[in-house]
């Protein structure tokens, strides 16, 4: 149903100008991107968890947080990430079955912050093809994605099409059947390059935060139909210090993907 | 001893019917009253009046605005009647008329925070597109405002746009816009008068919180066959009026081109509106009189073959007029109302049809008891069915299950009794009591959750969740209603030239509008109290100070402060759209709004006009479950998305001469509230502002004057057919005003912006308009 209200913000993007406007001061808070994953139907996956800091808004970069202590915990087993770039802390050949529960740990400073979840299964991505509709403007590259949908109701997916391009859906109205959908690129979308199309299984709170997420970021097409504003909370807590919450989300996924190479028309 | 003669003294009742004198178009509003007296008396919406008197001979005096004063000499020795028709003002003899007493009957009328507005007003008023439309124009009024420009709806006195009554012949409207808000459903030739009441609410209506908009299409001319119509740039419309046997009829169209939106983009894209507006007015004998009024308006938006949406309303209202005797008069209503959206996809390969149909009858008795005091009493009942939405896939090859989300149903019933009551010569009230009682009717499919919390607050991770639903409850379980007694209150004191008015109304809003903007955009959803969420409850008080000086001149000031319960807003990322558990993401919240209005007005000479100034507040408070739950902005006041604290607005007209008239616009308002980030972080590769207190900022303050200009040529002024040129210039300056403003990455450059969407620049418009 975004969509729906993406096609209609798109009828007004003519008249946006950029203008600069001066922001309330920054909210220092620590952010967790955290990601499990493993490919569609194998075991063997990986923990990837950026750890940064909110910024000015206009800030082309945000300060990554290095010399953090990340553990993953799998019934006993406790495992130690690497931080192989700065703020970039892994965990490889993590063995990730169905029902297995993973807890995050986080130190930072003097804070400690954990998350627990466990696999949300996927499907398979049965096609990606280009398109020929645009939307109103005309420059859009249609990406043509189909997947067939997992056959228990209450099925939950996120798309990521490459250059920030973030997708949700659920099943709710098309279970255990294959659905075909498109996506619009903008006209800077890169041609005859090819790009990965990953399709994750995620949970409905996950579902729910990236939902948010996408409108925030303004990438849902925003306008006059945007929802309201305010903070978004994810699933970890800050066991030192609730209040100090932190942005962010652990999830652990499986994913499929597809190649997507958009040619010139 | 003056007293006591009057208490005596055999009373009689003056009535009939008022028309005008060319078309014999009945009216309604008319001021009558009896020279050198305090007593008088409105024409009813059917143009019907009845006024008691003791025995005796008068003048009685008759005047409506742009109408020429009547005089008429009555012995009333006896119960009389007396059938008017007024002559139409002749404009050039606009500036000597006298107004005498009429504002002191005005003033002394208990009611009060009510604007009325003729066709004529409406139609001087320049706006977008050179269309005249009542929803701007009323937006030139203290106390009212829309949400932005482009939005749809209007807001009264801090209120949301679903909070308005809108009644178009008795009819409910559920979407007062079309194109996204760019034009109002209601087209303006074919409307007699406006009444809006944005307090003091006579007990006869309710079922919404902030106001009540009543529109009264016209009856048609009885004279002879008359058409009027206009070509724009951007719309054309006709109206046919003319006799029908004893009656008339009344037919009227409208639309716009299919390209307005979209023609700057070579695209086989479309966005536009039609509506028929219809009446047929036949008298069955000299006592009783049938109505049939209709409106069928639809908008289409359809970009390329991807998508087509089509949204719009049906009303149809059958009423039978009967005046019982000179004191009584009666009406029967038998309305049906539907309000339908539907939307088919063909990139995601589903049609999805959704909607609100409502059947009402209602009867409304007015009874002249004695001169002192009219009763007004009435029933109405109510049936509503709520369609959340139905999917079908568009192919057969679309993924898309058929699927029906659950319907829901209820009725309501009121009953009211109220009094207008002149106390003595200065001290008139007007009150009453509307009782009602509402029902959520059977359905399957309503769950039933754990510790009956739909929403459950997670306090390790500080976020509202879905509750554990247990199941569904049966269907008897599943019923629910309500009793609410709402008491009316006004009252007038005068004085020589000036009154003091005050008020208090209770009003309950049974529906609640499920919108994921700040305005009712078409994606609206209508869902009814039952279990889970509560009718939403207002109080307002009002005090008020009237004052007329000669030649028109007229100062009204209010104050008003309003208080409303169970106003629900959203969580945060709340899905709004085809969602079978809308409790699952509203919290109940406490809404407040208080402000001063000042209207000064200028009703007769070369130059009219008004001008307005309303301070305010509007404000919404949404706290948790419990003390240790954040609510919405940690349960503490924030804006309404609404809230403007100044809002300056001044409308004027000038006769130059009988060719060309001048009007002007000019409004100036503080910037509706936003939010904006205190910064960004990223997440997946995405730069993502970080959100904080809910409207805690505002827009860059609006402004923006229009005029137009209206030219009918010397040598048609005398023609059969008449034709008139309307020029006109839209935010003459060009003000960019910001309707909103995002925060996002350039697509090219990905670096962070800020990007202000600004929907009208300096809009020029030309329409020809003809009659005959």
């Amino acid at each position: 149903m975004k969509k729906i209200i993406c096609v209609l913000g798109l009828l007004l993007m003519g008249c946006e100008d950029p203008i600069n406007v001066a922001l309330p001061a920054v909210e220092n808070k620590l952010v967790i991107d955290a990601m499990l994953w493993r490919n569609l139907g194998q075991t063997p996956g990986t923990l990837e968890v950026i750890l940064s800091r909110t910024a000015d808004y206009y800030d082309d970069q945000v300060p990554y947080v290095s010399n953090a202590t990340v553990t993953l915990q799998q019934f006993d087993m406790i495992f130690t990430a690497q931080e192989d770039a700065p703020g970039h802390y892994y965990i490889y050949n993590v063995d990730i079955a169905e029902n297995d529960t993973f807890t995050l740990s986080l130190t930072v400073d003097t804070a400690t912050y954990t998350a627990t979840e466990s696999l949300v299964l996927s499907t398979p991505l049965d096609s990606v093809t280009q398109g020929e509709n645009t939307l109103i403007t005309g420059n859009q590259v249609e990406a043509v994605v189909s997947l067939t949908d997992r056959p228990e109701p209450g099925n939950y997916y996120l798309m990521d099409f490459g250059y920030n391009n973030l997708f949700v859906t659920r099943d709710e109205f098309y279970n255990g059947n294959q659905i075909s959908f498109s996506f619009f690129y903008d006209k800077y979308f890169p041609k005859n390059t090819p790009t990965p199309i990953y399709l994750m299984g995620v949970d409905k709170d996950f579902y729910t935060y990236m939902q948010i997420l996408i409108s925030h970021a303004g990438r849902d097409g925003g306008g006059p139909f945007a929802t309201a504003k305010s903070s978004l909370r994810g699933n970890i807590q800050n066991t030192t210090n609730s209040q100090d919450y932190p942005l962010g989300y652990f999830r652990v996924v499986e994913r499929d993907s597809l190649i997507f190479t958009a040619v010139e028309e | 001893m003056c007293m006591g003669l009057t208490a005596y003294a055999q009373s009689y009742t003056l009535s009939g019917t008022l028309t005008a004198a060319d078309t014999q178009e009945t009216l309604l509003g008319v001021t009558i009253y009896a020279e050198g007296t305090s007593l008088g008396t409105v024409s009813n919406n059917y143009g019907v009046y009845s006024l008691t008197l003791p025995a005796g001979t008068y003048q009685i005096i008759y005047q409506n605005i742009g109408f020429e004063t009547k005089r008429t000499q009555i012995n009333l020795d006896q119960n009389r009647k007396l059938d008017l028709s007024l002559a139409i003002q002749n404009e050039e003899l606009e500036e000597v008329v006298v107004t005498e007493d009429i504002e002191r009957i005005r003033m002394r009328s208990p009611e009060m925070s009510i604007n009325r507005l003729s066709a004529k007003t409406i139609k001087q008023t320049p706006v977008v597109f050179g269309e005249s439309d009542v929803l701007k124009t009323i937006q030139l009024l203290p106390g009212v405002t829309s949400a932005g420009e482009g939005a749809s709806g209007f807001n009264v006195r801090g209120g949301g746009a679903d909070q308005n009554l809108i009644l178009l012949d008795e009819a409910t409207i559920f979407n007062s816009s079309h194109l996204f808000g760019f034009f109002s459903v209601f087209n303006s030739d074919a409307i007699k008068d406006i009444q809006l009441y944005k307090g003091g609410i006579p007990a006869a209506y309710g079922g919404r919180v902030s106001s009540v908009l009543r529109i009264d299409q016209k009856e048609g001319a009885k004279d002879r066959l008359r058409f009027n119509g206009g070509i724009g740039a951007v719309s054309s419309r006709g109206l046919l009026e003319g006799p029908l046997g004893k009656g008339s009829f009344l037919l009227a169209g409208r639309g716009t081109y299919a390209h307005l939106f979209l023609k700057a983009f070579d695209q086989p894209n479309t966005a536009y509106f039609y509506d028929l507006n219809t009446k047929i007015t036949l008298p069955i004998d000299e006592k009783n009189r049938l109505l049939l009024s209709g409106y069928f308006g639809r908008d289409v938006v359809a970009f390329d073959n991807t998508f087509k949406n089509t949204y719009g309303n049906t009303v149809v209202n059958l009423r039978w007029n009967r005046i019982f005797s000179p004191k009584v008069f009666g009406n029967l209503s038998l309305i049906y109302s539907d309000y339908y959206y539907g939307l088919a996809l063909d990139f995601v390969g589903f049609d999805w049809d959704s909607g609100i149909q409502n059947f009402n009858v209602k009867y409304d008795l007015s009874y002249n008891i004695s001169e002192k005091i009219t009763l007004e009493t009435g029933v109405q009942g109510t049936y509503y069915s709520f369609n959340p939405g139905y999917i079908q896939p568009l192919t057969a090859t679309s993924g898309f299950n058929t699927e029906q989300l659950q319907n829901k149903f209820a009725a309501e019933a009121s009953i009211y009794l109220s009094a207008k009551h002149d106390i003595s010569p200065k001290l008139a009230l007007h009150y009453g009591l509307r009782i009602n009682q509402f029902n959520r009717l059977a359905q399957s499919g309503l769950l039933e959750y754990v510790n009956a919390q739909p929403l459950a607050y997670n306090p390790a991770l500080g976020i509202y969740q879905q509750g554990t639903a247990l199941g569904y409850f049966n269907k008897a379980e599943s019923k629910q209603h309500y009793t609410n007694i709402e008491p009316r209150f006004t009252l007038a004191f005068r004085q020589e030239r000036s009154a003091w008015k005050a008020s208090y109304q209770r009003v309950n809003q049974y529906l609640h509008l499920i919108s994921n903007t700040t305005s009712p955009t078409p994606l609206d959803v209508w869902t009814p109290s039952g279990r889970y969420l509560k009718p939403q409850q207002s109080d307002q008080w009002a005090l008020g100070y009237v004052t007329e000086r000669e030649k028109g001149h007229s100062i009204e000031a209010e104050v008003f402060y309003k208080h409303t319960a169970n106003r629900y807003d959203y969580i945060d990322g709340a899905e709004l759209v085809a969602n079978e558990a809308i409790e699952q993401i509203l919290l109940p919240g406490t809404a407040r709004a208080y402000g001063l209005e000042l209207l000064f007005r200028k009703t007769q000479g070369k130059v009219t006009g008004l001008a307005g100034y309303t301070w305010s507040r509007a404000e919404q408070k949404t706290p948790g479950a419990s003390a240790d739950e954040p609510g919405i902005n940690q349960g503490t006041w924030y804006r309404s998305a609404y809230d403007k604290t100044h809002d300056l607005s001044l409308s004027l007209s000038y006769s130059h001469s009988k060719k060309w008239k001048w009007d002007a616009n000019a409004v100036l308002q503080t910037g509706q509230p936003i939010t904006y980030p205190l910064g960004q972080y990223e997440f997946m590769g995405t730069r993502v502002p970080s959100f904080g207190q809910r409207n805690g900022q505002r827009l860059p303050t609006y402004h923006r004057i229009d005029i137009a200009a209206t030219l009918t040529p010397e040598k048609q002024q005398d023609k059969k057919i008449k034709g008139s040129w309307v020029f006109g210039i839209y935010n003459i300056y060009n003000r960019r005003n910001a309707a909103t403003i995002s925060f996002k990455q350039d697509p090219e450059t990905e670096k962070n912006q800020a990007y202000k969407l600004s929907i009208f620049g300096i809009i020029p418009s030309v329409t020809y308009n003809i009659r005959f």
